[in-house]
């Protein structure tokens, strides 16, 4: 059961890991496309090129955390700051836009915005999951780095 | 566990905080101190309906039951009647009931529901007449070459965009073209700080029957001031452009005794309409974000909002036979643009009154 969650958590994990590689370097390959899409986003025209910087140097550092035991937990809460403000993000779009704009490419590409909502809430969803559950199981194989885990945040 | 919980529940709401301030404070940015970031909207008119005219020297005069007019300055007295649906046209005449009393000079008419004014700037003319009949009656004259554009309002009145070219300035004036009286404001047009000379507030006359409303659109500057039926109460709508005031200066050439600019001018404003609550604004200016390859295959009309003075979004009007648009008009839900021998006839998919 034990090794069933770590294998399953771990890949977990691994998907994140790639999800946001995949999200940041496919924004990073036409760069200047992905500022003019940020920029016509009905809610956050105003602030697109810092937040076209952010989320793209974020989804990098993000990643890299998540490949690393020691800064994996703060890893974590930092992926589920960031799915969080997609998801509010999306919720915002669909309620509150004066229009819908087309999807935005990226790995999601052909998934509706009502599906991008949905897949959002559920990878928050496992993060929390996993967050809750590496208090109970090893979450690293380093017993020290284990005993002394709520330090590291 | 509970702190656990607590980090989770801190970084969930922290994160939503922020993207809901983003928004909020976006919205506001975008909407009255937008610093030039245009908001795209797809697809706000139906397919441009492009023909070819037989000729590059017509203007827009205005529509009535889905007729378009268009006046021709190389012919004063003849124009053309498109149908904005069968996209056919007709040639039309119009007569003048003494027309050779005067040397004509630089007629131009358009039409206001089903009738017709007709004037000419150089010799201060006015006629009036209906579409049906096309023949034009002499109404009122004022002075010769004291103004150089109009608007038309309901109840015979004209508002004249009148200059002085002795004082060098340019204002805006009413006139009554049933009792003839004619008055001018001064300064309507001047503001502090700025140029105040007949080039540097050149720009546009516009009338908004809906909200009945008076525009002024500056082509120098990132502004337009909307002034109510008597031409008081002046409001600034401010543009998205970054220009605030024009980029030349008028210098005296003694010598020559002539005024000429010290830079070539850059339109802020290119060409200018309104219908409903809105102002169309065409503009060749680049915004932030923007893609540059679009300028050669678009226009770019900016929409802003008269009630509250805001900016409300962006569209590509995308060139017909490669032909960018040099004027525009609204009415109704059609926007109409001109450009060489281009015309285009689009409609607005959502009401532009509600």
């Amino acid at each position: 059961m034990r090794n069933i969650l770590s294998i399953s958590r771990k890949a977990v994990i691994y998907f994140f890991i790639i999800l946001f590689v995949y999200a940041a370097v496919s924004k990073l390959a036409d760069f200047e496309n992905f500022r003019v899409q940020v920029a016509q986003s009905p809610l956050l025209s105003a602030f697109a090129t810092f937040i076209a910087y952010t989320t793209v140097i974020g989804e990098l550092v993000i990643a890299l955390m998540l490949c690393f035991q020691k800064s994996r937990l703060l890893g974590l809460y930092l992926f589920l700051g960031f799915m969080t403000a997609f998801t509010v993000y999306i919720f915002l779009i669909l309620n509150y836009s004066p229009f819908v704009p087309c999807s935005c490419g990226g790995v999601l590409e052909d998934l509706g915005w009502w599906e991008h909502l949905w897949f959002n809430g559920v990878v928050c969803l496992v993060t929390v999951i996993i967050i809750l559950l590496s208090n109970h199981f090893n979450f690293c194989l380093d017993t020290k780095v284990t005993k002394n885990q709520d330090s590291i945040f | 566990m509970k702190k656990k919980i607590f980090y989770i529940v801190l970084t969930m709401v922290i994160s939503s905080a922020v993207v809901v301030g983003l928004f909020v404070s976006s919205e506001h940015i975008m909407k009255r101190e937008n610093p030039f970031t245009r908001r795209f909207l797809p697809h706000p008119v139906t397919d441009n309906q492009g023909m070819e005219l037989p000729y590059n020297s017509y203007y827009i005069a205005g529509i009535h039951n889905d007729e378009i007019y268009l006046g021709n300055h190389s012919a004063p007295l003849h124009g053309l009647s498109v149908n904005s649906k069968s996209a056919v046209a007709d040639t039309i005449a119009l007569k003048l009931e003494d027309v050779s009393k005067y040397p004509f000079q630089s007629i131009k008419w358009r039409t206001s529901g089903d009738s017709i004014l007709l004037h000419d700037s150089g010799l201060g003319l006015f006629y009036k007449g209906n579409i049906s009949k096309k023949i034009l009656v002499h109404k009122t004259t004022v002075s010769p070459g004291s103004y150089s554009s109009i608007t038309t309002m309901n109840n015979n009145k004209i508002v004249l965009r009148a200059f002085n070219s002795k004082k060098n300035n340019v204002t805006l004036g009413m006139l009554n073209s049933k009792s003839g009286t004619l008055n001018i404001q001064e300064a309507l047009l001047d503001e502090e700080g700025q140029p105040q000379d007949l080039f540097s507030n050149d720009g546009i006359l516009l009338y908004n029957e809906h909200l009945n409303k008076i525009i002024y659109v500056f082509y120098y500057k990132n502004k337009s001031f909307i002034f109510d039926s008597e031409l008081t109460n002046r409001q600034v709508l401010k543009n998205i452009d970054t220009i605030s005031r024009p980029n030349f200066k008028i210098e005296y050439l003694k010598q020559r005794q002539e005024l000429k600019m010290s830079e070539k001018p850059i339109y802020v404003n290119k060409a200018a309409a309104t219908a409903g609550n809105y102002l169309f604004i065409l503009s060749d200016r680049m915004g932030k974000n923007e893609r540059r390859e679009m300028y050669d295959q678009a226009d770019i009309i900016d929409v802003y909002d008269v009630r509250d003075l805001t900016y409300s979004y962006s569209f590509y009007m995308h060139h017909f036979k490669n032909t960018p648009i040099t004027e525009i008009y609204a009415d109704g839900d059609y926007l109409i643009s001109t450009g060489g021998t281009i015309l285009n006839i689009t409609r607005f998919k959502k009401s532009l009154y509600e």
